[in-house]
C-alpha cells in the first residue's frame, strides 16, 4: 500500500469547460466569459486559468488509480485556455494538467478562409504496475542479466529461485507515450484544400512480457519499449456542391531504437548445452512501413442522389534483419537462415462505391459495394534445414511460413421508406464474400438481412429498434490445415467459422412531460456456430438498460440509469495426446462462460442556490464472470476443481461545488471518490503472491521453479481526491 | 464572420432558416424553416449546404445518416453544451451515449482506453459523419490498420503471422470499447486460445483450480506467457510466436 497526501491551496484562474478528466468537470456559466469569447468576434482577449490544489490518497493499486492520468498531490494548473477572435484571424492556445505526465498543450490559429492549422503535444501514461519486482539488471538497454553466482547456485541444485526473491528489486511498469501532432488546411481557393497531417509518437518505458525456456522454465522480463510511429498525411481537396474530388498520400513509418532483447536463464549460468541455455534472445518489434495512395470522387446524381468511389493502393513492408535462430552457442553453427532479412511485404488494393438516390420524398435507396485485397506477397521462409524451439531445442522437421491473405467483397442495399411523419422502416441486404489462403476455409459467403424501425424528429419522441440476422457459410474445407498443426478434424476458428446471428436492438426515449423523459434501451444477439463440433459453438449477448432525466425548471438537472447485461457462451475441446484419443468423443470436456454486468450513472446538477452551482455524479459497474468445466459421462478425464468465479467492481462518485465570486472570478471545490475492487483467479494476489512460481507451500520444501515473473497483478485501489480551485476568466 | 465562403456572411439566419422577407410578407403561407419539423434528410441536407468537405464529405449515404439521424440529433447551432463541436451533450461521450449505451458503458471496465481519463474521445477512432473505412473508423483501411495507426508495432507484416490477424479485425480477440478482462480481450486466457486451438499438445488441457499456482498456462498472462509474440513474429525460430 502506498499512500500521498499533500497539501495545496488554490486559486482558481479560468476553468474553461470541457477539460480533462484529471480536472473536476467544472460548470459552464451562462456569463462564462470564455463562451462569450469563443462565440463572438470582438478582437478582445479571452481566457481562462485554472490554478489549485489537489490532494490526493490511495490505499490499494496506486498505479491502477493512476493508470492513463496524474492525480499526484499538489499545485496544479489546468485548463488554461487564452484567445482572440476578430472577423479575420482566431487564435487560441491552450494547456491542461501543466508539469504533470498526462499534460497536453494544443494552439489553433484559424485565418478564416485561408489557412486553419492546429497543433498537439500530449502526453498520455499508462502506469500498469507500482508492485512489480525483478531480480533482473538492464545493464545496457535490452540486456538483462542475473547475478552469476545465484545462476550457478541454482544449477548446482544447491537452492532455488525462491532463495533469492528477497533480492528483488521494486520498479514501476509504465510507459509513456507522447504525441505530436500538426494539421494544417489550405484554402487554396474558395473550393479547393490542401490538408497536410504531420504526427509523430514516441513511446518510452517497458511492459511485461514472456521471455520463456520451455514448459518448466517461463521467465517474465521488462520488455524495453523505445520506438517511434512517424505519420504523414495529405490530401488535395476539391469541392463546390455538385462533387467533390480527393487525391491523397499517406505515409506511416515505425521505427524501434531497439533490434534485439537478451536475457539470462535463471536456472543455467553456462556453459550452453542443448536444452539448456545460458540466455534467451528475441527480435523487438520490426521497423515498419506502411503507405497508401488514394482518391475519393463524389458527384450529385439526379433523384436527388450522389454517386461515390474511393480507391486506395497500399504497401506495408517489414524487410528487419533476421537475428540467428538462436543465441545458444550449444547450436554452432545455429541453423542456417533461408534468408538474411524479412522481405515481408503486403499489397493492399481496396474499393468502395456507393450510391444513395432518394426518388421520392420519404423514400431512399442506398447501394454500396466495397472490395479489400490484402495481398501477402512475402516469399515464403524454409525452415527445413532446422530451427531452435525456446533457444533451446533444436526443430529438424519444419514447414515452411505460411501466410494468410485475404480478399473480400462486400455488396449491400437498403431502402427506407416514410411510413408516418418521423417514421421510416427500413429494408437492408448484404453479401460479403471472402478469400482466403492458409485458413479452414477457401471462402466464406456471408448474407445478412436487416429491418429498421427509427422514429426521429419529434422531439418528444425516439425510437430505434433493429432486427437483424446474418448467416455465414464456408466453402472449400483445408482439412490440411488442421490436420499439419494436429488440431481436430472438427475444430472451427470461431472468426470464419459457419455462423447463424441473430441480434435484436431496440433504444426508445420518451417525453412524459415537458421536464421528465424516459429512455429505455434493450440488444439481445445469438451467435450459433453451426458447424463447429469444437472450439467456440454459441455465444449469447443480452443488454437492457432504462433511465430517465428529470430537469423540472433550469435550477434542477437529474439523470440516472441502470443498466444489466448477461453473456454466455459454450465452447468444447478434447484432451487428447495423439491421434487415438483424438478420435475418442469420451475425452470431450466443455467451457460453458456466463458473466453478469450491472451497471448504474446518475447526475444531478443543482443551480438552486444563487451564485452557486453544484454537480453530483456517479456510477458504479460490477461484473461477474465465471467459466464452468464440464465432462461427458464416462470421461476418463479426472473431474475438474472448478476455478473461483472473476469479479470486477468499480464504483466512482464526483462533487463540485462552482461558487462566483464575481464575473470573473470562481471559487471550486470538489471530490472524487474511486473503489475498485477484483478478484481473479490468474491474475490476482491470492494466486501472484510472488515472483517464483509455484509459490512455497507453508511447511514444504521450496519446488522445483517453473517460472520467475515480475508479479504483475491485479489489485483492488481506494482513491480519494480532493481539489480546491480558483478560476478566473477575462 | 468575413469568411465569404460561408452563406452566412452574406444571408445570416436566412442561410439556413429560409427567406425572411417571404415570411415577413406572408407569415402565413411562407414558414422559416423550423428544423425539429423536418425530417432528418431536409435536415441533413441543408446543413451540408455548406459542411461538405474534409471531415463531412461522405455523409450522404453513411451508415448514421441511413439511420435517419440528423444532424441537430446530436448537434446544436444556437444552444450547445459542448466547448467544441456545439453538441447537444457536453461532450461526445455524453452525446454518443443517446444511441451506443452498451458502448459507452463498456468504458468503465477495468481493461479500457483512457477515454474516461480524458486522453482519448469517441472521434479519436471513429468519424461519425462517414469514413471509407469500414465502422465509420476514420483512419486506414480495415479495423487493424484504424488500431495499428496507434499501435504500430503490431502492424506488420511479419516473418510469421497469426492467422486472422493480417487484414483482418483485432477486434477478434480484443474488444476495444473495454473489458474486464486484461489486455481487453473479448474472453480470459487460455478460454479465448482455446476457442480456436484443440491440438495434442497442452491447449486441450484443462487448466482447473487445482493448477492455478503451478501452471503457467494458467496463471498470470497465461498463454502469452510463453507465446508473447502472438501477434507475429520477426524471429526465424518464431512460428509458434515463442519468440518475437
Amino acid at each position: 500500500m502506498r499512500r500521498t497526501y499533500a497539501l495545496t491551496f488554490a486559486f482558481l484562474l479560468a476553468a474553461a469547460p470541457g477539460a480533462f478528466a484529471q480536472d473536476p468537470p467544472s460548470i459552464p456559466a451562462p456569463t462564462d466569459p470564455v463562451a462569450i469569447g469563443r462565440s463572438e468576434f470582438s478582437g478582445k482577449w479571452y481566457g481562462t486559468v485554472d490554478f489549485g490544489g489537489r490532494v490526493t490518497s490511495i490505499d490499494g493499486d496506486e498505479a491502477r488509480a493512476q493508470r492513463y492520468r496524474d492525480l499526484r498531490s499538489g499545485i496544479y494548473a489546468n485548463n488554461l485556455i487564452a484567445g482572440r477572435r476578430t472577423e479575420d484571424w482566431m487564435f487560441e492556445a491552450q494547456a491542461w494538467n501543466v508539469g504533470y505526465r498526462d499534460q497536453r498543450y494544443q494552439l489553433d490559429v484559424d485565418r478564416v478562409g485561408r489557412l486553419r492549422a492546429s497543433f498537439l503535444y500530449d502526453q498520455i501514461p499508462l502506469w500498469i504496475s507500482a508492485d512489480t519486482k525483478t531480480l533482473y539488471v538492464e545493464t545496457q538497454p535490452g540486456v538483462f542479466r542475473l547475478e552469476d553466482s545465484m545462476q550457478q547456485t541454482i544449477q548446482a541444485g544447491q537452492a532455488t529461485l525462491h532463495s533469492y526473491t528477497d533480492q528483488a528489486v521494486r520498479f514501476d511498469l509504465k510507459t509513456m507515450r507522447r504525441i505530436g501532432q500538426a494539421d494544417l488546411v489550405f484554402s487554396a481557393t474558395p473550393n479547393t484544400n490542401i490538408v497536410v497531417q504531420v504526427k509523430n509518437t514516441n513511446r518510452e518505458g517497458h511492459i511485461p512480457f514472456g521471455a520463456t525456456f520451455g514448459f518448466s522454465n517461463a521467465v517474465e522480463i521488462p520488455m524495453p519499449v523505445n520506438h517511434r510511429t512517424t505519420d504523414l498525411r495529405t490530401a488535395l481537396e476539391w469541392s463546390n456542391n455538385k462533387g467533390l474530388v480527393r487525391l491523397g498520400w499517406d505515409g506511416s513509418t515505425f521505427d524501434n531504437t531497439l533490434d534485439s532483447v537478451v536475457w539470462d536463464n535463471p536456472l543455467r549460468f553456462g556453459p550452453d548445452a542443448s536444452g539448456a541455455p545460458s540466455q534467451g534472445r528475441h527480435t523487438s518489434w520490426a521497423d515498419n512501413t506502411l503507405t497508401y495512395v488514394h482518391g475519393t470522387g463524389a458527384v450529385n446524381i439526379p433523384m436527388n442522389g450522389r454517386l461515390t468511389a474511393y480507391a486506395a493502393f497500399g504497401q506495408g513492408r517489414n524487410n528487419q534483419d533476421l537475428l540467428p535462430h538462436t543465441i545458444n552457442t550449444a547450436f554452432n553453427p545455429p541453423p542456417p537462415l533461408a534468408r538474411t532479412s524479412a522481405e515481408a511485404e503486403s499489397q493492399m488494393t481496396i474499393a468502395n462505391f456507393t450510391a444513395a438516390m432518394r426518388p421520392a420524398r420519404g423514400f431512399f435507396l442506398n447501394a454500396r459495394y466495397r472490395y479489400s485485397d490484402v495481398d501477402v506477397q512475402t516469399p515464403v521462409f524454409d525452415r527445413s534445414r532446422g530451427s531452435v524451439s525456446y533457444d533451446s531445442s533444436l526443430q529438424s522437421s519444419n514447414s515452411p511460413s505460411e501466410y494468410h491473405s485475404v480478399k473480400r467483397s462486400s455488396f449491400d442495399v437498403e431502402a427506407s421508406v416514410n411510413v408516418a411523419p418521423y417514421t421510416a422502416v427500413k429494408a437492408a441486404y448484404n453479401r460479403l464474400g471472402s478469400d482466403y489462403t492458409h485458413r479452414i476455409w477457401e471462402t466464406t459467403n456471408e448474407d445478412v438481412f436487416k429491418v429498421s424501425v427509427d422514429s426521429t424528429g419529434n422531439q418528444r419522441f425516439m425510437l430505434r429498434a433493429q432486427y437483424e440476422n446474418r448467416q455465414r457459410t464456408g466453402e472449400g474445407f483445408e482439412a490440411d490445415a488442421l490436420a499439419e498443426v494436429g488440431e481436430l478434424p472438427t475444430m472451427r476458428h470461431f472468426d470464419i467459422a459457419d455462423r447463424d446471428r441473430t441480434r435484436f436492438t431496440f433504444i426508445g426515449t420518451a417525453g412524459v412531460t415537458s421536464s421528465i423523459e424516459v429512455n429505455a434501451s434493450a440488444g439481445v444477439g445469438r451467435d450459433e456456430y453451426t458447424e463447429s463440433q469444437h472450439g467456440l459453438l454459441a455465444f449469447d449477448s443480452n443488454q437492457y438498460s432504462i433511465g430517465a432525466n428529470i430537469a423540472p425548471d433550469d435550477r434542477f438537472n437529474l439523470s440516472a440509469s441502470y443498466g444489466w447485461e448477461d453473456y454466455s457462451s459454450q465452447q468444447r475441446s478434447r484432451n487428447a495426446s495423439d491421434a487415438v484419443q483424438q478420435a475418442d468423443p469420451t475425452r470431450d470436456w466443455t467451457t460453458d462462460y456466463t458473466g453478469k454486468v450491472d451497471y448504474f450513472e446518475a447526475g444531478f446538477d443543482i443551480n438552486a442556490i444563487e451564485r452557486t452551482m453544484i454537480r453530483i455524479t456517479g456510477d458504479w459497474n460490477r461484473s461477474n464472470d465465471t467459466y464452468l468445466y464440464g465432462l461427458v459421462t464416462g470421461s476418463p478425464i479426472a473431474v475438474p476443481e472448478q476455478l473461483p468465479p472473476v469479479k470486477n467492481e468499480l464504483l466512482r462518485a464526483e462533487i463540485d461545488l462552482t461558487y462566483e465570486l464575481s464575473r470573473n472570478l470562481r471559487l471550486g471545490v470538489a471530490y472524487w471518490f474511486d473503489d475498485y475492487k477484483v478478484e481473479d483467479f490468474a491474475l490476482g494476489a491470492e494466486t501472484i503472491s510472488g515472483i517464483a512460481f509455484p509459490p512455497v507451500q507453508e511447511g514444504q520444501q521450496a519446488p522445483t521453479t517453473n517460472a520467475l515473473l515480475l508479479g504483475y497483478q491485479y489489485r483492488p485501489y481506494t482513491a480519494h481526491v480532493g481539489f480546491v480551485r480558483l478560476t478566473y476568466a477575462w | 464572420m468575413k469568411n465569404a465562403r460561408t452563406p452566412a456572411a452574406g444571408q445570416g439566419c436566412e442561410t439556413c432558416h429560409g427567406p425572411g422577407e417571404a415570411h415577413a410578407n406572408d407569415p402565413e403561407k411562407i414558414k422559416p424553416k423550423q428544423f425539429n419539423k423536418i425530417s432528418a434528410k431536409e435536415v441533413s441536407a441543408t446543413c451540408t449546404t455548406c459542411h461538405n468537405k474534409g471531415v463531412h464529405a461522405l455523409w450522404k449515404g453513411s451508415q448514421h445518416e441511413a439511420r435517419n439521424v440528423a444532424c441537430i440529433s446530436c448537434h446544436s447551432i444556437h444552444k450547445p453544451m459542448s466547448t467544441t463541436a456545439q453538441l447537444k451533450a457536453i461532450n461526445q461521450q455524453a452525446t454518443c451515449i443517446t444511441c451506443h449505451r452498451d458502448k459507452v458503458a463498456k468504458l468503465d471496465k477495468s481493461g479500457h482506453m483512457p477515454v474516461r481519463e480524458g486522453k482519448m474521445e469517441c472521434t479519436s477512432c471513429h468519424n461519425p459523419h462517414g469514413t471509407t473505412n469500414v465502422r465509420l473508423l476514420k483512419t486506414g483501411n480495415s479495423v487493424n490498420e484504424a488500431c495499428s495507426s496507434c499501435h504500430a508495432e503490431k502492424r506488420g507484416p511479419w516473418l510469421f503471422e497469426h492467422a486472422g490477424i493480417n487484414g483482418e479485425s483485432c477486434a477478434t480477440c480484443h474488444d476495444p470499447h473495454g473489458s474486464s478482462n486484461d489486455r481487453m480481450l473479448v474472453a480470459k486466457l487460455p478460454f479465448l486460445c482455446q476457442r480456436c486451438h484443440n491440438h495434442t499438445k497442452h491447449p486441450s488441457t484443462i487448466y482447473d483450480n487445482k493448477v492455478v499456482q503451478s501452471s503457467n498456462r494458467l496463471f498470470s498472462r497465461s498463454c502469452v506467457t510463453c507465446h508473447s509474440a502472438i501477434h507475429g513474429s520477426n524471429h526465424p525460430s518464431g512460428s509458434t510466436f515463442l519468440r518475437q
